[in-house]
C-alpha cells in the first residue's frame, strides 16, 4: 500500500451522507481522477499501462482504478469467457461490444453505473475522470447524466482517450445538452479499432475541449511529446480546485449592487457574491 | 398482406381518403414507390417465396371468436376480463383499457426494432409535461418498409376491427414511434384533441430479460382516477408495463387520464408505436377546453401577528440604500435573487425543525394530477421557526417592505386591495407542476420563492413569456415543439430558478407570464432529503 492509497482511505467518503472520518487530509494538494478502463482490460491492467503517464502527472493529480463489474464476453464463441478481461456494458444481443454497433440497450450498464457511483463516494473525493476507448465513451455518458443530475457522479473535469460515442439508443439523452467542464481528449491518427473521426465527434459534446492528436494507433500515449500537455491540464485543474476551496470558505455571501454604487457607507459592509452560485455545471 | 378469409376484418380495396396519397405514389405495377428508388426488391416481391418478413396480425386475433369476445367485453363493461386464447384483457376501471399480448407474429418485434435503430430519426421533445423522443409520423417514412407494413396493420385490418369492437366510426389512424430513455417521462393528460377517438400504443421490448417490464425500471402506462369534476386524482391505480408485442388501446374521453410513468433503467429504452384512431369531434374535448383550474387562495395582509424583522432578517436588507439597489434592479431586471435573506440562525432553525418533524407538521399531497404533484404543508400544523417565517411573509411588514423593494402598491395609501398567498412546499422525487396549473398570472404578480434543504435538481422553477406557443393542457402529439435550456438563449423561457439555501428570489411577471416546476427524476440524488420551498404570490 502506498502513502497515496493509505490517504484515500484516511480521507473517507465525501458525500453526505455520512462520513465517519472528520480530518480533511492534505488531498488538497493534488485532484484526485477516477479512472476507468478501456473493453477486455481491468483497474490492475489500465493501472499499469498508464505507469509512465501517472508519473508525468503525479505532482498535481492522484489516480484511482476500478474494475468493470462484468466479464466480457469470449472472443471466440466456442471459448470460456476470460476473468481477467472485463467490461462496462454491451451494446449487442449476444453479449458482445464493439464502439461501432449500434442498437437499442446498453446491456449491463446500470450495474456499472452503480458501481462507478459508490466508488465516486467511497474512494473519494474526487474531482474528475479519466477514462480510454469503452471507459472514455462511459466517460462522455457520465459527464451527461451529471448535467442532468441522474447520477450521484459530479466531475469537474474529465480526461477521454480514444473515446467515441455510444451507438446505443438509450444513451440518446445523455448527449442532449452540451457539457462545459473542462475536458482533454486524446486519440491516435492511425488508430484502426476507434478511427479518430469517432473520438472528434464525441469531443465535439463539449465546449471546454483541449485535444491531444498522436501518431499512433489504439492506445493511451505517455512519451515526452505528451508529457507538457499532461502537465499543464493537471496543473490548471489544481488550480481551479484550490481557488475554489478558498471561495467556499471565505463566509458567507450576501447581494450587492453590481453597478459599484461606493457612494454610500452601507455598501463597504456587503460582500460580493460569490460566482459559483450561479454555476449550473 | 395475407389475411384468412374467414377473417372479420377483411382488407377493403375502398380505402379512405387517407390512403388515397399512398396510392399515388405507386406505380404500374401496383408497388409502392419509395424515394431511395430500390426497384429490384419490389420486383422479388412478386415473384417466388418472399425472402423478408411482411408485418401481419398473429393468427390468434383474426379469428371471430376472439373479435367477438372482445365486443361483449368492451361494450358489456362487466369489470375486468380475460380472453383464454390471446390472453386479451379488458380492464374496466378506472376507465375502460383493452391489453392484446403478442399482437403481432413470431419475431416481428424484433425485425421492427431492427428497422428503428437504423433507420428512424428522433427528435427530442421537451416541456414541462414530457421529455421523450418522438420519430415522424409512419405515413412518412417512405425508406422504413415494416413500419410503413405496420401503418398498413392499422389501416386496414386494425381499424374495422376496432369499429366493430368499440361501436365508434374510425375514419383515419395516426402513428409514430416513441422512444423513453432513462429519466425521460409524460405527465398526466387525457389525450383530448380534436377528433381522436381511441388511443393505442404497441410496445416493442424483443430484448432478452426485458420482454416485460419490472417496476423498478419504470415506464409503466399509469392510469389514474378522477373526481366529480373530472380532475385526475393520486394514486395511481393501475400500472400497465412494456410488454413486448403487447397492443393497448383506450377511448380517449374526458376521464382517461393516464400518464407514461418515468424511464428508470438505465439499460432499455423504451419503445412504443402510438397514435390514435380518428373519427367524429370528441364531444368530450369541446367541455374540456372550457374548463378551469383551481386557483391558489389569495388573503389580506395578517395585521394581528407583528414579526420583529430586525430578528429575522440580516440587517443589510433593512438598509434604505440596499432597498434602492433592489428596487432599480427590479425595474431592470424584474427579478433578483437576494442571498442570506433570513438570518442564518433562524435559517438553519426552519431547517432543523423541517428536517427533524416527523408527527406535528402535516402535509397533504397538492394535486390534480394534471396540473401539481407535490406536498404543502397544512399551514395550521405550524409552529416554531416555522411558524415566524411564514407569519413573516404574510403580514403587513413584509407587504411593507415588498412596497419598498419593488415600488409596488402593496401598502400605503395607493394600496387598492393587495393580498398574498403564501405555501410551504416539499419536494422529492416524482415531484412537479406544469403551465396548465392555473398559475398564469391574470394580472401583475409578485412572486417568492425561498429554498429551506436546497439541492440540486429539485424545485428547479422556469418562468416563461406570454408570447410562448404553449398549448397549456394539450397532448404532447400536437405541441409546438419547444427546446429548454437554461443555459441557452430561448425566447420563451424568461428566467430559471435554482434552489439555494436561505436565497429569496423575488419575480415579478407581468400577465399572462406561465411558470412551472420541473419534474424531479427519480435518478436524481437527494442525499439530504426533500427540498422545501415557501412559495408567496402578492397582487396590489
Amino acid at each position: 500500500m502506498t502513502n497515496n492509497d493509505a490517504a484515500v482511505e484516511a480521507a473517507g467518503s465525501s458525500g453526505a451522507g455520512g462520513s465517519k472520518q472528520q480530518t480533511k487530509l492534505e488531498i488538497t494538494e493534488k485532484v484526485r481522477v477516477l479512472c476507468l478502463h478501456g473493453y477486455r482490460q481491468n483497474g490492475d491492467a489500465f493501472k499499469n499501462k498508464l505507469g509512465s503517464f501517472r508519473k508525468f502527472a503525479s505532482k498535481y493529480a492522484e489516480f484511482v482504478f476500478i474494475t468493470a463489474p462484468h466479464v466480457a464476453a469470449a472472443l471466440e464463441s466456442a471459448a470460456e469467457p476470460v476473468p481477467e478481461q472485463r467490461s462496462w456494458w454491451a451494446n449487442k444481443d449476444d453479449g458482445t461490444f464493439k464502439g461501432t454497433n449500434r442498437g437499442g440497450p446498453a446491456f449491463g450498464f446500470q450495474e456499472s453505473l452503480r458501481c462507478v457511483e459508490e466508488a465516486w463516494r467511497t474512494q473519494g473525493p474526487f474531482q474528475g475522470l479519466l477514462g480510454f476507448s469503452q471507459g472514455a465513451c462511459f466517460v462522455g455518458l457520465i459527464c451527461g447524466l451529471a448535467k442532468k443530475k441522474l447520477t450521484s457522479i459530479r466531475p469537474e473535469f474529465a480526461v477521454l482517450a480514444s473515446g467515441f460515442l455510444s451507438g446505443s439508443l438509450v444513451h440518446m439523452s445523455a448527449y442532449e445538452e452540451p457539457i462545459s467542464i473542462p475536458t482533454l481528449h486524446i486519440y491516435g491518427q492511425t488508430d484502426e479499432i476507434i478511427p479518430k473521426q469517432m473520438s472528434e465527434s464525441l469531443a465535439a459534446q463539449f465546449k471546454n475541449v483541449e485535444v491531444l492528436e498522436h501518431s499512433g494507433g489504439h492506445y493511451f500515449p505517455a512519451t515526452a511529446q505528451q508529457k507538457q500537455t499532461f502537465i499543464n491540464f493537471f496543473q490548471d485543474r489544481l488550480q481551479e480546485y484550490l481557488e475554489h476551496q478558498e471561495l467556499q470558505q471565505s463566509g458567507n455571501a450576501s447581494f450587492v449592487d453590481e453597478d459599484g454604487g461606493g457612494s454610500d457607507a452601507n455598501d463597504a459592509e456587503v460582500a460580493t457574491m460569490t460566482a459559483d452560485l450561479d454555476e449550473s455545471d | 398482406m395475407e389475411t384468412a378469409s374467414t377473417s372479420p376484418f377483411k382488407l377493403r380495396h375502398k380505402d379512405k381518403a387517407e390512403d388515397g396519397g399512398h396510392e399515388e405514389k405507386e406505380d404500374a405495377d401496383g408497388l409502392v414507390g419509395t424515394s431511395d428508388g430500390e426497384p429490384q426488391k419490389k420486383l422479388l416481391r412478386l415473384a417466388g417465396p418472399q425472402p423478408v418478413q411482411e408485418v401481419r396480425l398473429n393468427d390468434a386475433y383474426q379469428q371471430r371468436e376472439v373479435a367477438k369476445w372482445l365486443q361483449t367485453a368492451w361494450t358489456g363493461k362487466k369489470g375486468d376480463t380475460k380472453e383464454e386464447q390471446t390472453g386479451a384483457q379488458v380492464f374496466g376501471d378506472p376507465f375502460q383499457i383493452c391489453l392484446m399480448p403478442g399482437m403481432l407474429a413470431e419475431g416481428q418485434s424484433r425485425a421492427l426494432v431492427a428497422e428503428i435503430t437504423q433507420k428512424v430519426h428522433w427528435s427530442r421533445k421537451q416541456m414541462d409535461l414530457y421529455e421523450f423522443y418522438q420519430s415522424t409520423d409512419l405515413s412518412n417514412m417512405p425508406s422504413c418498409r415494416l413500419l410503413t407494413n405496420f401503418l398498413q396493420v392499422l389501416r386496414k385490418q386494425v381499424r374495422p376491427w376496432l369499429e366493430k369492437v368499440t361501436n365508434l366510426k374510425l375514419d383515419y389512424v395516426s402513428a409514430s414511434c416513441s422512444m423513453y430513455t432513462c429519466g425521460d417521462y409524460l405527465l398526466v393528460h387525457d389525450d383530448l384533441l380534436k377528433d381522436r377517438q381511441v388511443a393505442f400504443i404497441y410496445y416493442l421490448s424483443p430484448w432478452d430479460g426485458a420482454e416485460e417490464w419490472t417496476e423498478a425500471q419504470g415506464g409503466c402506462l399509469e392510469i389514474f382516477g378522477s373526481d366529480d369534476q373530472c380532475f385526475p386524482q393520486f394514486p395511481v391505480q393501475r400500472k400497465i408495463a412494456p410488454k413486448d408485442n403487447q397492443f393497448a388501446f383506450f377511448k380517449v374521453g374526458s376521464r382517461s387520464f393516464h400518464q407514461v410513468g418515468e424511464v428508470t433503467t438505465f439499460d432499455y429504452p423504451r419503445l412504443t408505436i402510438n397514435g390514435w384512431f380518428h373519427g367524429e369531434t370528441n364531444e368530450a374535448f369541446v367541455a374540456d377546453s372550457l374548463r378551469a383550474f383551481p386557483r391558489l387562495n389569495y388573503h389580506q395582509p395578517d395585521s394581528v401577528n407583528k414579526p420583529p424583522l430586525g430578528l429575522l432578517l440580516n440587517n443589510v436588507y433593512l438598509k434604505s440604500a440596499t432597498r434602492r439597489s433592489i428596487q432599480k434592479r427590479i425595474e431592470e431586471n424584474s427579478e433578483i435573487c437576494l442571498y442570506e435573506f433570513f438570518k442564518r440562525e433562524k435559517f438553519e432553525l426552519a431547517r432543523a425543525q423541517l428536517m427533524a418533524d416527523t408527527d406535528t407538521l402535516k402535509w397533504r399531497r397538492q394535486g390534480p394530477a394534471n396540473a401539481h404533484n407535490y406536498e404543502v404543508l397544512d399551514l395550521t400544523t405550524a409552529r416554531g421557526t416555522i411558524q415566524e417565517l411564514l407569519q413573516l411573509f404574510r403580514s403587513d411588514a413584509m407587504f411593507d417592505l415588498l412596497r419598498d423593494f419593488t415600488d409596488l402598491d402593496l401598502a400605503g395609501p395607493d394600496a387598492a386591495r393587495p393580498t398574498c398567498s403564501v405555501e410551504l412546499q416539499r419536494w422529492s422525487h416524482g415531484n412537479y407542476t406544469v403551465l396548465g396549473d392555473g398559475l398564469a398570472s391574470e394580472e401583475n404578480t409578485l412572486d417568492l420563492v425561498y429554498y429551506l434543504n436546497a439541492a440540486d435538481g429539485a424545485a428547479v422553477i422556469t418562468y416563461l413569456s406570454p408570447d410562448a406557443e404553449l398549448p397549456a393542457e394539450k397532448a404532447p402529439m400536437d405541441a409546438r415543439r419547444a427546446d429548454y435550456d437554461g443555459e441557452e438563449e430561448d425566447e420563451s423561457v424568461l428566467l430559471t430558478i435554482t434552489p439555494v439555501d436561505n436565497a429569496l428570489n423575488i419575480v415579478y411577471r407581468c400577465e399572462g407570464t406561465t411558470k412551472f416546476t420541473k419534474y424531479v427524476s427519480r435518478n436524481t440524488p437527494l442525499e439530504k432529503g426533500p427540498v422545501f420551498v415557501i412559495s408567496c404570490s402578492y397582487k396590489e
